[in-house]
């Protein structure tokens, strides 16, 4: 299958997942409740905090996804929607880390495995952000190469 | 900086743009790049491919020029 096929079937998914992330934020505070957690406030904050992370990391996802359909993927666009994902994925791993402090629960070893995740997600990204970088500048020379 | 003289040798052969590339076999974007002095780098082959059709050497094409860095 050609890349810019397999791209459009992804961003069509990821579009798909970014309206069901929106939706399912509304319901954040009611799942919590039902969970029947100490500190609702506190959980639904941290919560809607990373939710509003989270979906902002698909939509980065979505163009960079969506140039790739385009067939011009090594662009500074791109880099810097990398960065923004890597920006984004340590700043959810600091928010589990306060939840971890703050709140104390009973899914410390969740917590943490969730923070090392996107601790480590982060730092890819920020590697492929860097890459696609070199990559825009390399292509640029090749494209002015006559 | 190296300066790409492709224009003058081109107005003393009496020789459009359009007809260098059918000439060459370079495209027209290619060739505007390269006399426009924007190009980064250029090919033995474009060069020798030009050189042929305009019958010139390499140093009339290209030329150093100091102190005019970007």
């Amino acid at each position: 299958m050609e890349l810019s096929k397999i791209a459009k079937i992804i961003n069509v998914l990821l579009k798909l997942f970014l309206v069901f992330g929106v939706g399912s934020m509304f319901f954040l505070k009611g799942v919590i409740e039902y969970l029947g957690v100490s500190n609702v406030l506190g959980y639904t904050i941290v919560y809607s905090a990373i939710s509003v992370f989270c979906l902002y990391i698909v939509y980065q996802i979505i163009k960079v996804f969506k140039s790739i359909e385009l067939g011009d993927p090594f662009v500074t666009k791109n880099e810097i929607a990398l960065k923004k994902i890597s920006v984004s994925c340590e700043l959810i791993a600091l928010l589990l880390l306060i939840k971890l402090i703050a709140f104390r629960d009973g899914l410390i070893f969740m917590s943490v495995i969730f923070m090392v995740v996107f601790l480590i997600a982060g730092l890819c990204t920020y590697v492929f952000s860097q890459l696609f970088k070199l990559s825009a500048i390399i292509k640029e020379e090749n494209d002015m190469t006559v | 900086m190296i300066v790409v003289n492709l224009d003058v040798v081109m107005a003393q052969r009496k020789m459009s743009l359009n007809d260098l590339s059918k000439l060459t076999g370079i495209s027209a974007t290619n060739l505007s790049i390269l006399k426009t002095n924007k190009a980064k780098a250029i090919r033995f082959s474009t060069l020798e491919a030009i050189c042929k059709v305009l019958e010139c050497q390499p140093k009339d094409i290209l030329e150093y020029k100091e102190g005019e860095d970007e």
